[in-house]
């Protein structure tokens, strides 16, 4: 076998939870009043360009999350023997961004350093001078000359490539499209294109279409120069910021698995039960809602930080004990941000619990876990869907807040938090270093903003208030 | 000449995927000092004309064309900032919900005057001074004080009242009243209906009346147009509408109507004859009651401060004693707030009951616990007032009736299960296929049978019916009652039928019990309470119940 398999306990739960939205997916399929709504998010052209966006971060953070040791080469014996360098299927894609590691800093697409370094000339003497970068357009015989002609054929390129494939997909999706409703391709093409196609097809492909021409671009061009510059250490800063996706993806969404048992069932039992069960619950959100959130995940990671020291030889790598960490975080997120959807949950079941229909349950003698389970909780879903969508944005911000003051991922860890703290020296130097911040900004921008944008649709599909105004 | 005069007025409710004509093509005359009222269904219109005549109807609903003329101007024409003249002193509405008309947060006197200092430049004393004249002539008994209040301290009634003089207040040419009594009870509605018409002979108003029930219709209007799916398909006079009424559409809703002469019939529906009802009701010989609820007494506490002290006690059921006999309908009947619904909610136990004895064929119902109240639970069913919050939107209606028959173990082979709830659905008049269908798919009357499927499904001796029928349009309420009628006489099961109703009670009932103030002030046969009432409060009500006397 050419690589051995490694699973982080991150990645574990990132497939487990990925396997339950497909479950989730399938089961709701079969179940008119639960895909309804959801159909009407993907009905709105806002609803469908940003799940669009949101997968590609998620297939990238998928990808990112496939982990592996390569295999040695310079093996001659029968035994395989494996690096212990773990490596994703995201970083084979982008090999060439990350090996090509310069001495230091360098501009977005830069063919020498950003600062001049004292090299000995032919005649013996010293001079300093901006030297060629080893890998940023070595390629190129006169940089001062070529360096504009040769990006933009690189961009061309990148935009052929982007054509080919973004043509054959929707080849390929027309055609499935006219089997299905048996008409010549031609007339098909034209009627899912047509303005009163019931799901926004033209935005889809259009939205498709920019994404894969920024994909095919920047590889093709990254390929030959650093897009976003290289950082202190040379290394590159687009590279960089894609890896940070996958940070960002985990702790938006492995917080919310923490938090929602916990949410769900407290705020169920609390509103449902009342009495003391609700005087338990009630002070226990009050108590952690007083205390400062930061404070708390500061004292965690402390811990952690202190266990793993103490304990270094149950980790096996840096990647692991990094791993470690972004896990902790997310835990002590989520058991920080469970009490609003908690107090939330509360309310609307006390709601529910006069409704007649749960009367008419008692009347039956059905025990109070299954009018929990298959009465209330059912009938509050819409409320965890919507704080769930709500909350994702939130969480990325947080990671960057909390990286930036050092009590947030490994420093080791690729993230857009890590990245604004390094830039936070970078910024104050001469020439000023302003990649790192810009693309780290960049990245999280269009993830929240598009996060933003689809968990407004998903409240306008899902909220029986603004749903029984239309 | 006519005072108001609607000609042609079409309005469309333009939805996203589609638009509904909402009304078609109306026309009608309204004179001085007369009273006009427009019947009709839920959905058929009505409040839309109405809403169309003031010009304010919601956003998506549009006038496609016609007229509508107040003393020869067309209301259509005017702009915006005209209309809200004409709304302020030519036409005035009022709305069916008291509670939520009001602003909670001002206090009476300054939402009444508000429209006179800004309309009329009157001084805030004159303002003042009109406000509690305009009071006085509503008949609140204590104008003076109720000026300072808050909409939250009065009554219903006085709510009503309030919104009469506020609507009075600029002595408008046309008042349109939308089913201004709906929420009321039967003796505040008659108080407030003897008002309007008191008002209106004193001012000359022209009144355009608004609503579903009959009754009413019969005590208030000169006039009547009866309107169903947008368009009115009669209008006449009263005296002729109700002697001889000439749509068919006009005979059903009358015919629909319960009431002591119908007793012993089916309900016509849908113009086909009213046929005897099957009387070979199952008679257990001895006649010992099935229930028996001996000085039942339901207090809740109220409590204060931290430790939750209990300070005192809202004594919601005081003493209520009643026998429910096999076969047979017991009619509780009282006015919102007498405890009745908690009687119901009481005896399957979904209340705690604080004193009292309650037995169901010589067994005790009050002391059990665990699984044998869980056991007992199928011989007791209850069915809602409302049947919107009544079943759970999530669930299938299959698992909907299937539900009770798995928790209580009534069968528990899937398949047999799954045939009785075919069998259930086609008695109680539903397509086989509603088992894989959701809740909101049906309507109001729909959703009833449902829960009455739901109920049966355990096969109990004993139905509470809690206002079954009160969400219902008449010829819906018709459907159903013929349901639990043949029902009844099928199963040989007993009701309890809660509600405050009178027509529905005269209709159904072999024996009445009236509650008052939580406690039973009359208990007897049905004919006998119906037509000789002995306490005073049974008299009280029996009187203020608009009776339709057909000719």
């Amino acid at each position: 076998m050419p690589f051995q398999p490694v699973i982080l306990i991150t990645d574990a739960l990132f497939f487990i939870l990925t396997a339950l939205l497909v479950v989730f997916i399938l089961f709701a399929r079969k179940r008119e009043h639960i895909s309804r709504p959801w159909k009407k998010v993907f009905k709105r052209s806002t609803g469908a360009v940003s799940l669009v966006v949101l997968s590609t971060y998620y297939s990238i953070a998928v990808l990112d999350s496939m982990h592996f040791n390569p295999r040695l080469e310079n093996a001659s014996t029968e035994q395989a023997t494996y690096s212990n360098e773990i490596l994703s299927v995201l970083d084979v894609f982008m090999t060439p961004m990350r090996t090509q590691v310069e001495k230091t800093f360098s501009a977005p697409l830069a063919t020498h350093l950003l600062s001049k370094v004292m090299v000995p000339q032919e005649d013996g003497s010293m001079q300093q001078v901006y030297p060629r970068l080893k890998y940023g357009g070595a390629h190129l015989e006169n940089p001062d000359q070529d360096k504009l002609v040769d990006i933009v054929l690189l961009v061309v390129r990148g935009i052929l490539y982007a054509a080919i494939v973004w043509l054959v997909m929707w080849a390929v999706i027309s055609f499935i499209y006219s089997r299905k409703v048996k008409l010549t391709i031609s007339k098909s093409i034209s009627k899912l294109f047509s303005s009163d196609q019931e799901y926004p097809v033209c935005a889809i492909a259009i939205t498709t279409g920019i994404i894969i021409t920024i994909v095919s671009v920047s590889m093709v061009v990254g390929s030959y120069y650093h897009l976003f510059g290289t950082d202190k250490v040379g290394q590159d800063v687009f590279y960089q910021a894609i890896k940070s996706i996958r940070t960002g993806i985990l702790i938006g969404t492995l917080t919310t698995i923490v938090m929602l048992p916990v949410a769900i069932t407290l705020g169920a039992m609390a509103g449902f039960f009342r009495g003391w069960v609700d005087d338990v619950i009630q002070y226990l959100y009050t108590t952690l809602n007083s205390i400062p959130g930061v404070l708390l995940i500061a004292a965690s990671i402390l811990l952690v930080q202190i266990y793993m020291s103490n304990n270094e030889e149950n980790f096996n790598s840096l990647v692991e004990r990094a791993d470690i960490r972004l896990l902790f975080l997310c835990l002590i997120l989520g058991i920080t941000s469970w009490t609003g959807l908690c107090r939330l949950l509360r309310a609307e079941t006390f709601k529910l619990r006069e409704m007649e229909y749960i009367q008419a349950a008692t009347a039956f003698g059905v025990t109070k876990f299954r009018i929990l389970v298959r009465h209330v909780m059912p009938n509050f879903m819409h409320i965890v869907l919507i704080t769930v969508a709500l909350d994702f944005s939130g969480l990325v911000l947080a990671e960057a807040v909390l990286s930036y003051i050092n009590i947030g991922v490994d420093p080791a860890t690729n993230s857009w938090g890590n990245m604004i703290n390094q830039a936070r020296l970078e910024m104050a130097r001469d020439p000023v270093v302003w990649w790192s911040l810009t693309a780290a900004f960049v990245f999280m921008f269009i993830l929240v903003l598009f996060a933003n944008l689809f968990a407004d649709v998903v409240r306008d599909a899902l909220d029986p208030r603004v749903a029984g105004s239309e | 000449m006519a005072l108001l005069k609607v000609s042609n007025l079409s309005t469309e409710i333009r939805l996203t995927d589609r638009t509904i004509n909402a009304v078609k093509d109306v026309s009608f005359e309204v004179n001085h000092g007369e009273t006009f009222a427009l019947v009709g269904e839920s959905g058929s219109g009505k409040s839309i004309t109405a809403l169309s005549l003031a010009r304010l109807l919601p956003d998506a609903a549009k006038i496609t064309h016609g007229q509508v003329r107040l003393n020869d101007a067309n209301l259509l024409n005017y702009t915006e900032k005209d209309m809200r003249t004409v709304r302020g002193s030519k036409v005035s509405m009022i709305f069916q919900e008291p509670m939520t008309s009001l602003n909670p947060v001002v206090k009476i006197g300054d939402q009444i005057s508000e429209s006179m200092i800004h309309h009329e430049q009157l001084s805030k004393q004159a303002a003042r001074a009109r406000c509690l004249d305009l009071l006085n002539a509503v008949g609140l008994p204590d104008a003076k004080r109720n000026m300072g209040e808050y909409p939250h301290q009065l009554s219903g009634g006085m709510r009503q009242r309030i919104m009469i003089a506020i609507a009075l207040a600029a002595n408008p040419d046309v008042l349109i009243a939308d089913e201004p009594t709906t929420a009321l009870d039967v003796t505040i509605q008659a108080q407030v209906l003897e008002l309007l018409k008191k008002l209106q002979e004193e001012l000359k108003m022209g009144l355009i009346f608004i609503t579903h029930d009959l009754g009413v219709v019969q005590q208030v209007a000169d006039r009547i147009a009866v309107m169903r799916y947008g368009e009115i398909v009669e209008t006449a006079s009263s005296k002729e509408f109700f002697s001889a009424p000439q749509h068919p559409y006009s005979q059903q809703l009358l015919n629909a109507v319960p009431s002591i002469h119908k007793r012993g019939q089916r309900l016509s529906i849908n113009g086909e004859d009213a046929t005897q009802l099957n009387k070979n009701i199952k008679q257990t010989p001895d006649n010992l009651p099935l229930l028996d609820v001996d000085h039942l007494k339901v207090h809740f506490p109220i409590r204060k401060g931290i430790f939750k002290r209990v300070v005192d006690h809202v004594k919601a059921v005081n003493d209520v004693s009643l026998q429910l006999y096999p076969g047979k309908t017991l009619a509780l009947v009282g006015e919102s707030g007498c405890g009745k619904t908690t009687v119901g909610k009481s005896i399957v136990r979904l209340l705690e009951i604080t004193q009292g004895d309650m037995t169901f064929q010589g067994h005790d119902l009050v002391q059990l616990k665990g699984e044998e109240l869980r056991a007992r639970r199928s011989d007791l069913q209850i069915v809602f007032q409302d049947p919107y919050s009544s079943l759970n939107p999530r669930m299938l209606v299959g698992d909907i009736i299937e539900e009770g028959m798995i928790s209580l173990s009534v069968e528990n082979n899937p398949q047999k299960r799954k045939q009785a709830v075919t069998e259930l659905l086609q008695q109680v008049g539903l397509p086989a296929d509603s088992m894989d269908r959701y809740p909101h798919e049906f309507s109001g009357g729909q959703r009833q049978r449902i829960c009455i499927a739901r109920a049966l499904a355990v096969k109990p001796k004993v139905i509470i019916c809690d206002e079954p029928t009160s969400a219902l349009d008449v010829s819906v309420q018709a459907q159903v009652l013929n349901l639990l009628k043949d029902l009844q006489a099928q199963l040989g099961m007993s009701y309890l039928f809660i509600t405050h109703d009178m027509s529905v009670v005269s209709y159904l009932a072999d024996e009445i019990a009236v509650m008052y103030q939580g406690g039973i002030v009359e208990h007897g046969d049905a004919i006998s309470v119906l037509q000789e009432p002995q306490h005073e409060y049974t008299k009280k009500l029996l009187a203020a119940v608009p009776k339709l006397h057909l000719h």
